[in-house]
């Protein structure tokens, strides 16, 4: 008979004993041989005198047994990798201190599965730390990996704040560790609480502020950096809407002064306007020229531009010195002939 | 106090004989300045925001005035400096430099 792993060349051939007890019966004790958890192909091949072969048939097996977790290591280290502390955690029972992890270590958490009956190393399908915060509801999960040199079989979990921060953003806070371990060949899962870390905020989290992390006594280039606050331009104060107006209506009061003085002391009327009728067109075209200038210059303010403003500018400009050249020389002409 | 009543007695008398358009034209650098003045004193009293506008608003004036000075002086048959200028031609002068005026101020009045 050959057993194999699913995937894997034959790991087992042996021969079949045939059973004192009854006749026709060939049996094997299989976990004599092996004490590997998992699920096994068997092949069973029949063989006659002649070493040919009669027959063969192939049927599976699936060998569980309890998982067990060994004692667990809980090692702090530094950004450096310098070890800041190592503690020993036994087997199914919690730690009675509370660990911490500042933003710079790591905490790395090393363990042993085994089964019970076959004590033999088992590397589980699933095994995670999970980090438990129930007051703030958040949980991170790390997962356990054995190490790809590491030959005796033990499993990893570390835990950084960029692990962390993936899961549940900058929080601090207190989390328990348990230990989470599942495998179809074991016939019980394992749930371990170890104990409990305090992780302290990173940057911009709110716990590590509220717990006065003392963050002087990380290296420079750890420290949290200065927040930015934002400095708008706090607006001018301006004055109430009624002296506003009231201003407004003295600073026009002038203008109303001048058109006052203008009509009735100075005696300023349109008598001196060209009486001939070319002169009048042109005169008219001139003053008309001026106001649509300034017109132009009130849309200019209102909406437009200089750069649409100004070729607007140009022919309206052409045109009212062209009419006030017309205008202005015809004037001149009059002025000096009646001299 | 008498010396400076007689002050402004003269050039009450004198300014009589000042020609109506010449009159004219110190109405609107009186109205100019006038305007100026107030300005000012708004900024004064309550402040200067937008200080863009008032700026705008004030050199308007002031500049308004300095060009109706000079168009003044062009005009004044008694100035010795203009006697060969038109005074058409300063008036197209005059209406030139404010329409370049008018366009600075309204560029700056914000």
């Amino acid at each position: 008979m050959a057993a194999e792993k699913q995937g894997t060349p034959p790991l087992l051939e042996k021969l079949l004993q045939q059973s004192s007890e009854k006749a026709g019966v060939w049996t094997f004790d299989f976990l004599s041989e092996r004490k590997d958890l998992g699920l096994w192909q068997l092949t069973l091949v029949a063989v006659g005198d002649d070493k040919k072969v009669l027959g063969e048939t192939t049927g599976e097996l699936l060998v569980q047994d309890e998982l067990r977790s060994g004692d667990a290591t809980l090692v702090l280290s530094d950004s450096d990798g310098d070890e800041v502390s190592r503690t020993k955690a036994e087997r199914g029972i919690t730690l009675a201190e509370d660990l911490s992890l500042d933003v710079s270590q790591e905490l790395k958490v090393s363990f042993l599965i085994k089964s019970v009956k076959g004590e033999q190393v088992v590397q589980p399908q699933h095994a995670f730390l999970r980090l438990d915060d129930a007051s703030q509801g958040l949980q991170a999960y790390v997962v356990a990996k054995a190490e790809k040199k590491s030959t005796d079989g033990r499993l990893h979990a570390t835990v950084t704040h960029s692990v962390l921060e993936k899961q549940i953003g900058q929080q601090g806070g207190a989390f328990k560790m348990v230990l989470m371990v599942g495998d179809p060949a074991g016939t019980n899962a394992r749930e371990w609480t170890m104990g409990t870390v305090h992780v302290a905020a990173s940057q911009g989290g709110s716990k590590g502020k509220a717990k006065g992390m003392d963050t002087h006594q990380l290296p420079a280039h750890f420290r949290p950096l200065p927040e930015i606050y934002h400095i708008f331009q706090q607006p001018s104060p301006r004055p109430p809407q009624l002296v506003s107006y009231l201003f407004t209506g003295i600073v026009l009061l002038p203008l109303g002064g001048l058109g006052y003085v203008l009509a009735t002391q100075l005696g300023a009327n349109l008598k001196g306007f060209p009486q001939e009728q070319l002169a009048q067109v042109s005169a008219v075209c001139f003053h008309a020229g001026i106001a649509s200038i300034l017109g132009l210059y009130t849309i200019f303010w209102l909406g437009l531009n200089l750069l649409h403003t100004l070729p607007i500018l140009a022919v309206l400009g052409l045109l009212t010195a062209a009419s006030g050249y017309q205008a202005l020389s015809r004037q001149a002409n009059a002025r000096l002939k009646a001299q | 106090m008498e010396a400076v009543q007689g002050i402004f007695r003269t050039f009450a008398q004198e300014y009589k004989k000042t020609p109506p358009k010449i009159k004219i034209l110190d109405a609107f650098a009186v109205y100019a300045l006038t305007t100026a003045a107030l300005q000012f004193i708004y900024m004064r009293l309550v402040g200067s925001f937008p200080f863009n506008a008032f700026l705008a608003g004030f050199l308007v004036c002031i500049g308004f005035f300095v060009l109706t000075v000079c168009l003044r002086l062009q005009l004044d048959k008694q100035s010795s400096d203009f006697k060969d200028l038109a005074p058409e031609r300063a008036l197209a002068d005059y209406v030139l430099c404010n329409c370049a005026l008018f366009l600075g101020v309204w560029n700056f009045i914000g």
